[in-house]
C-alpha cells in the first residue's frame, strides 16, 4: 500500500518521459543504440538549461523572451573572442575570457530586465519582448549577421566528449539544473520565490520584497542564458545570429508539460526537466520516424494544450478535496 | 511658512509636468523621431512618404485593431502571425487552385481566421487556461497545418492580387482605406455599441461584470473571435502585398502587432485602449522606424535595436505611473 | 462529468499521438519506391536469363560476361535499391529550392532509392538535430542543403565520424569537416557575367543608379553573389553607383519594403540587382505599386537584374520586363546530387561540380532561348 502512495505521488510527468522513452525504444528503429542516445542527450541539453532559466520567471508569473536572443548574441560574442581566427588566437586565457563574457551578458541582460519589471514596473512580457529585440539585433550589428568559426580544440572537445554515455554537455545541463532545483527548494530565496508567485499582498505582508526576489528571478534566468549559450556554442561548434529563434516554445512546452502553471506560484525544476526531455525526445524519436516537420511542430502545440488543460483539471480536483 | 507653500508649489508644478510627460509620453517619443528623421532626410516628411509609412502599417495596423479587442479584455494572443499565415494559405489555395474570385478568398481567409479566433476563445474561456499558454499551442498548431497545406514551399499567388495590391483612390492605395475602414468600424463598436463597454467591462474586472449579469466569457470569447477574423483579413492582404506565400510568412509578427497595440495605449491588463487613434499611432510608430532608418541610409542591421529601445521608451513611460503589483 | 470526458479525451489524444507516430513509422522514411525498386532487377534477370541460352563454344567467354553483367546488374539492383538517402534541406522558399526538391525525389524514385526529407525553416539548430538523427535512422548517404555552411560543420563531423557520406546541394559547407562531393554554382562568376551583359548593351554615358538586395547572410551563395556584384561595379565606376544595399534575410516582405522605403528616398533609382528570383514577385509588386514597373526600351524601366532561372522570371522577361536572369541548372545540379550519393553510398570515387551557370536576356530569349521554360 505504501509503494502504491508512493507511486501515485510521482508527478504524472515522470510517467510520460518513461513510457515514451521505451515505447520509443521498443519500436523506433535505429533508436536503441548508444550513439544514438547519446546525441539525444546532447541535443537536449540547451533546452534543458533556458527552460530552468525561464521557470523562474514564470514561478511569478512572469515570461523571459530575452533568454533565447541571449542565445545569439553570446555565442557571437563569446565565440569570436574565444575563436582562432580572433584577435586573441584562441589561447586558454581567450577561451576563459570568452566563457566569462558570455555567462557576463546573460547576468548583464538579466539584470536589465530585473530592473525594469521591478523599478519601472514595466510588465514582463513586453519588457522582455523588448529586450529580445535589442539583444538580437546587437547580434547580428556584432556579426554583421555571418557566423562565428574557429573553436579552440579543446572547447571542440568538451562539446564533443562523453563519459560513457554522457556528454559533457549533459553534465553541465544537470549540473545547472540540480543548482536551480537547490536554489527554488532548499534557500530561503526559493521559497521566497513561491510565495511571491502565489500572493504578492501576501508575501509582501510577511515581509518578503517581491521586488528583490522578483529581480532576482531573472537575473538567475539571464545567468543560465548565459550557460545556455556556452552549451549551444560548444554543441554546435560555431556562434549564429540565428540560435534560438524558434525555441521559445519549445521552453514554454517544457515548463508547461512539467505542470509548472503560468499564472505563477508552484511548479517543480525537476518537472521542467523532464518536460524538457521529454520535447527534446518527442523531436528526436518523430525525426528519426520520418514524420515531417510540421506534423512535429502540430502536435507539440497539441501536446502544450492538452498538457495545460490536464494540469488544470488536476488543480480543480485538488482544490474540490 | 512661505518657504514651505513655496516649495510645495514648485514640487506640484514639476508632478504635474512629469505626469503631463507620462500621460502623452508616447506622442512626445512620436515627435521626438519624426523630428530626428526629417532634419536627416526632409524628404520623410513627404506626404508620399507618409502615405507610404501609412500603407506599409495597413496590413499588422488591421491585425493590431484585432490585438486591441483582445487586449481590452485583459488577454492575449501570440498566435496572430500564424494565424495569418494559414488564413493566407486557405484564401491563396482557393484563389490558385479553383480559381474563386478575389473576394471569395478573402471571406475564405476571414471565416479561417474565426475558426483559430473561437479555438482561442474556447480553450481560454471554456477550458480556462491562461491565454498566453493557449495563443502559444495554437501558433504552432496553425503553423504546422499551414505548412502542411503548403508542404513546406512556396505559394505564388495569382496575379489576380497584383490588381488590389496597386489600386489607388485618390492617389492613396486601397489597403490604406481598408485598413481605416476597419479602424472607424472597430471603434463605433468599441465606444457606441452595448458589446464595446461589455468588454471594457470584462477588461476591468471580469467577475465584477458576471455579477452585473454580462455573459463574461461569452464576450472574452468574441473577442479572440473578432481578432481571429481582422487576422484573417491581414493575412490575405499581405499575401496580395507579397504575390507570395512563403514558408516564413509572417514570422515574428506577433511581437511587432502585440507591441504596437500596447504603444497604441492598450494595456496588457485590460480595460483601456483606444483603437482610434491608438492603433494607428502604434503601428505607424514602429513602421515609421523603419522606413525613417532606411531613409537616412542607416545600416540594416540596426532596425531591430532602434525597433526594441523605442518600444522599450514607451511602454517605460506608460509603466511608470503604473502603481499596481509587479508583473 | 466535464472532469472525466476530459480526462478521456486526453487519453485518447495520447494514445492517438503514440498511434500516429507508429503510423508514421510505417508511412515516413519511405517514399520507397517498391514498383520502381523491382525495375532494376527486372532488367538485371533477362540478362542473367539470356547467358545461360547459349551455349556455345564461346561458353566460358559468355559466362564470364554473364557473371560480370549479372554482378554488375545486380551491383547496379543491390547499389540503387538497398540505398536510403537522408536528404536535409534548409528551407523550400525558392522555385530552384522547389525544383531541386522535386528532381531529387523523381531521381530517387527512378533509381530505386529510398529517399527521407527533413526541412529545417531555416533553423539553424534543428538542421542539425535533423541531420544527427539521419545518422540515427541509419541512412547511406546524407545530402545537405544548409541554412548556414558554418554551422553546419559539426553535425557534418558527426557523419564523418559516423561515416555516413556528406554532399553538399548548392551552398558549400565551411572548413574542418569532410565533405563527399559538393555540387554548386559559379554565383561570382555568373554575376559577373551578367553585368558585363548590362555594360555591352548600355549607351555610353548612361548611369546606373543601384538598389543592390542581398540574401541571407549566412548564406556562402548569396554572399558570393553580392561581392560578385559590388566587385564588377567597382569596375565600371561611372556606370554604376550604389544607392542602396538592402538585406532581406531571403524575406519578400524585406525586399518589398526595402524597394519601396529606397525609391521614397531616392527617386532616381534605376536599376535593382535581386540575388534571387524568389524575390521577385515582391519587389515586381512593390514597383507596380510604385507606377515605375516598364518595360525594356520604354521610358522609366527599371533595369531588373535577378538570378536563379524560374519560370516566372523567364516569363517577364519574354514579357519585356525583366533584363537578365543568371540560370542555375537547379534540375542538372539535383540529379548530380543523387549521382554523387548513390556513388558514395556504393563507395565510388567522386568529384565536386561547378555550374558555370548561363545568362538568358530580353536579347537573347528570342533567339538563343526560344524554347527555354525556366522551373
Amino acid at each position: 500500500m505504501n509503494t502504491l502512495k508512493k507511486l501515485k505521488s510521482i508527478d504524472a510527468i515522470y510517467w510520460f518521459v518513461a513510457v515514451f522513452f521505451i515505447a520509443a525504444l521498443i519500436f523506433v528503429p535505429g533508436f536503441a543504440n548508444l550513439a544514438a542516445l547519446e546525441r539525444l542527450l546532447s541535443q537536449g541539453c540547451v533546452l534543458i538549461i533556458l527552460a530552468c532559466g525561464v521557470h523562474l520567471t514564470v514561478l511569478n508569473g512572469g515570461v523571459d523572451f530575452t533568454s533565447t536572443a541571449l542565445l545569439a548574441l553570446t555565442t557571437v560574442v563569446g565565440g569570436s573572442i574565444m575563436s582562432t581566427k580572433g584577435p586573441l588566437g584562441g589561447s586558454a586565457g581567450a577561451l576563459f575570457l570568452g566563457l566569462l563574457v558570455m555567462v557576463l551578458l546573460g547576468l548583464g541582460f538579466g539584470i536589465i530586465n530585473g530592473f525594469s519589471i521591478t523599478t519601472f514596473k514595466m510588465p514582463s512580457f513586453i519588457v522582455t519582448m523588448a529586450t529580445q529585440m535589442i539583444v538580437n539585433g546587437l547580434a547580428v550589428v556584432y556579426t554583421g549577421g555571418a557566423s562565428v568559426t574557429g573553436m579552440p580544440s579543446a572547447f571542440a572537445k568538451f562539446g564533443k566528449g562523453s563519459i560513457f554515455i554522457f556528454p559533457y554537455l549533459l553534465i553541465v545541463a544537470i549540473g545547472v539544473a540540480v543548482v536551480m532545483h537547490v536554489i527554488t527548494t532548499k534557500t530561503l530565496f526559493g521559497r521566497q520565490l513561491y510565495a511571491v508567485g502565489t500572493n504578492h499582498k501576501a508575501a509582501l505582508i510577511s515581509g518578503v520584497s517581491p521586488r528583490k526576489t522578483i529581480f532576482k528571478a531573472y537575473v538567475l534566468s539571464g545567468i543560465c542564458a548565459g550557460i545556455a549559450g556556452i552549451v549551444m556554442l560548444a554543441y554546435m561548434q560555431s556562434g549564429s545570429v540565428n540560435y534560438g529563434a524558434t525555441m521559445f516554445n519549445d521552453i514554454m512546452g517544457s515548463i508547461i508539460v512539467g505542470g509548472t502553471s503560468p499564472a505563477g506560484g508552484r511548479g517543480k525544476i525537476a518537472n521542467t526537466v523532464m518536460g524538457a526531455l521529454l520535447i527534446n525526445m518527442i523531436d528526436s524519436v518523430l525525426n528519426i520516424l520520418g514524420i515531417p516537420y510540421y506534423f512535429i511542430t502540430l502536435i507539440k502545440g497539441l501536446i502544450i494544450l492538452v498538457a495545460a488543460s490536464i494540469d488544470l483539471i488536476r488543480m480543480e480536483r485538488k482544490a474540490a478535496r | 511658512m512661505e518657504k514651505v507653500t513655496a516649495r510645495a508649489g514648485k514640487a506640484a508644478e514639476g508632478k504635474r509636468a512629469k505626469e503631463l510627460f507620462m500621460d502623452y509620453g508616447i506622442y512626445v517619443i512620436l515627435a521626438a523621431m519624426i523630428v530626428f528623421f526629417t532634419v536627416q532626410k526632409p524628404n520623410f516628411l513627404t506626404i508620399s512618404n507618409i502615405l507610404l509609412i501609412l500603407r506599409t502599417s495597413s496590413v499588422l495596423g488591421i491585425a493590431c485593431v484585432g490585438m486591441f479587442f483582445v487586449l481590452i479584455v485583459a488577454g492575449i494572443d501570440i498566435s496572430v502571425s500564424m494565424n495569418m499565415y494559414i488564413s493566407a494559405v486557405v484564401g491563396g489555395t482557393l484563389l490558385n487552385n479553383m480559381g474563386m474570385p478575389l473576394i471569395v478568398c478573402f471571406i475564405a481567409s476571414c471565416l479561417c481566421g474565426l475558426v483559430i479566433g473561437a479555438i482561442n476563445g474556447f480553450f481560454v474561456t471554456k477550458v480556462k487556461i491562461v491565454p498566453f499558454i493557449v495563443t502559444l499551442a495554437t501558433y504552432s498548431v496553425a503553423r504546422g497545418m499551414a505548412l502542411f497545406l503548403t508542404n513546406q514551399q512556396m505559394m505564388f499567388l495569382d496575379n489576380k492580387v497584383m490588381g488590389l495590391a496597386s489600386a489607388k483612390f485618390l492617389g492613396i492605395s486601397a489597403f490604406v482605406f481598408i485598413f481605416l475602414a476597419v479602424v472607424i468600424i472597430a471603434h463605433i463598436v468599441l465606444t457606441c455599441t452595448q458589446f464595446g463597454r461589455q468588454l471594457y467591462a470584462c477588461g476591468n474586472n471580469l467577475q465584477g461584470a458576471n455579477k452585473m449579469g454580462i455573459n463574461g466569457p461569452r464576450t472574452v470569447w468574441f473577442a479572440y473571435m473578432i481578432c481571429g477574423t481582422l487576422c484573417g483579413i491581414a493575412g490575405m492582404l499581405s499575401a496580395c502585398n507579397l504575390g507570395v506565400i512563403n514558408p516564413n510568412f509572417s514570422q515574428g509578427d506577433e511581437f511587432v502587432v502585440i507591441s504596437s497595440s500596447i504603444i497604441g495605449g492598450a494595456s496588457l491588463f485590460g480595460g483601456k485602449g483606444r483603437v482610434f487613434p491608438g492603433a494607428i499611432i502604434g503601428i505607424v510608430m514602429v513602421q515609421a522606424i523603419i522606413n525613417g532608418l532606411t531613409m537616412i541610409g542607416a545600416s540594416a542591421y540596426v532596425y531591430t535595436i532602434f525597433r526594441g529601445v523605442i518600444i522599450f521608451l514607451a511602454v517605460m513611460v506608460d509603466s511608470i505611473k503604473f502603481s499596481g503589483e509587479i508583473r | 462529468m466535464k472532469k472525466e470526458m476530459l480526462r478521456k479525451a486526453f487519453g485518447i489524444a495520447m494514445a492517438s499521438v503514440m498511434a500516429i507516430s507508429m503510423v508514421g513509422c510505417g508511412g515516413g522514411g519511405s517514399s520507397s519506391s517498391a514498383a520502381p525498386a523491382s525495375e532494376p532487377k527486372s532488367s538485371a534477370a533477362p540478362e542473367a536469363s539470356s547467358a545461360p541460352e547459349e551455349p556455345s563454344s564461346a561458353a566460358s567467354e559468355a559466362s564470364s560476361a554473364v557473371e560480370s553483367a549479372v554482378s554488375a546488374a545486380s551491383e547496379a539492383g543491390a547499389e540503387a535499391s538497398d540505398i536510403t538517402i537522408g536528404v536535409s534541406w534548409c528551407a523550400i522558399e525558392s522555385q530552384m529550392w522547389a525544383e531541386y526538391q522535386n528532381t531529387i525525389k523523381a531521381e530517387c524514385e527512378s533509381l530505386g532509392v529510398t529517399y527521407t526529407e527533413s526541412v529545417a525553416e531555416n533553423d539553424v539548430q534543428k538542421q542539425n538535430q535533423q541531420i544527427e538523427d539521419f545518422i540515427s535512422q541509419g541512412v547511406d548517404a546524407i545530402i545537405i542543403a544548409p541554412a548556414d555552411g558554418e554551422a553546419v560543420v559539426s553535425a557534418i563531423q558527426e557523419c564523418n565520424e559516423a561515416n555516413i557520406p556528406v554532399i553538399m546541394a548548392n551552398r558549400a559547407a565551411g572548413e574542418g569537416c569532410e565533405v563527399y562531393a559538393t555540387i554548386s554554382s559559379d554565383n561570382k562568376a555568373m554575376v559577373k557575367r551578367e553585368i558585363e551583359y548590362i555594360v555591352s548593351i548600355t549607351p555610353e554615358g548612361t548611369k546606373y543608379r543601384c538598389l543592390e538586395l542581398v540574401g541571407s547572410l549566412t548564406d556562402v551563395n548569396a554572399i558570393a553573389r553580392q561581392e560578385g556584384f559590388e566587385e564588377t561595379i567597382a569596375e565600371y565606376p561611372d556606370m554604376f553607383e550604389l544607392v542602396s544595399t538592402v538585406p532581406t534575410e531571403w524575406k519578400g516582405d524585406q525586399a518589398l519594403a526595402g524597394v519601396q522605403n529606397t525609391f521614397s528616398a531616392d527617386d532616381t533609382v534605376n536599376f535593382i540587382f535581386s540575388p534571387s528570383d524568389a524575390l521577385l514577385p515582391s519587389i515586381i509588386s512593390g514597383l507596380q505599386q510604385l507606377d515605375k514597373y516598364a518595360k525594356v526600351g520604354e521610358d522609366g524601366h527599371i533595369t531588373l537584374v535577378t538570378f536563379d532561372g524560374a519560370a516566372d522570371a523567364v516569363d517577364a522577361i519574354r514579357e519585356g520586363y525583366v533584363d537578365v536572369v543568371s540560370v542555375q541548372d537547379a534540375t542538372n545540379q539535383a540529379k548530380l546530387c543523387v549521382q554523387a550519393a548513390v556513388d558514395a553510398a556504393a563507395g565510388k570515387e567522386a568529384q565536386d561540380y561547378t555550374d558555370a551557370g548561363f545568362e538568358v536576356s530580353s536579347q537573347n530569349i528570342e533567339s538563343e532561348y526560344a524554347d527555354f521554360t525556366g522551373y
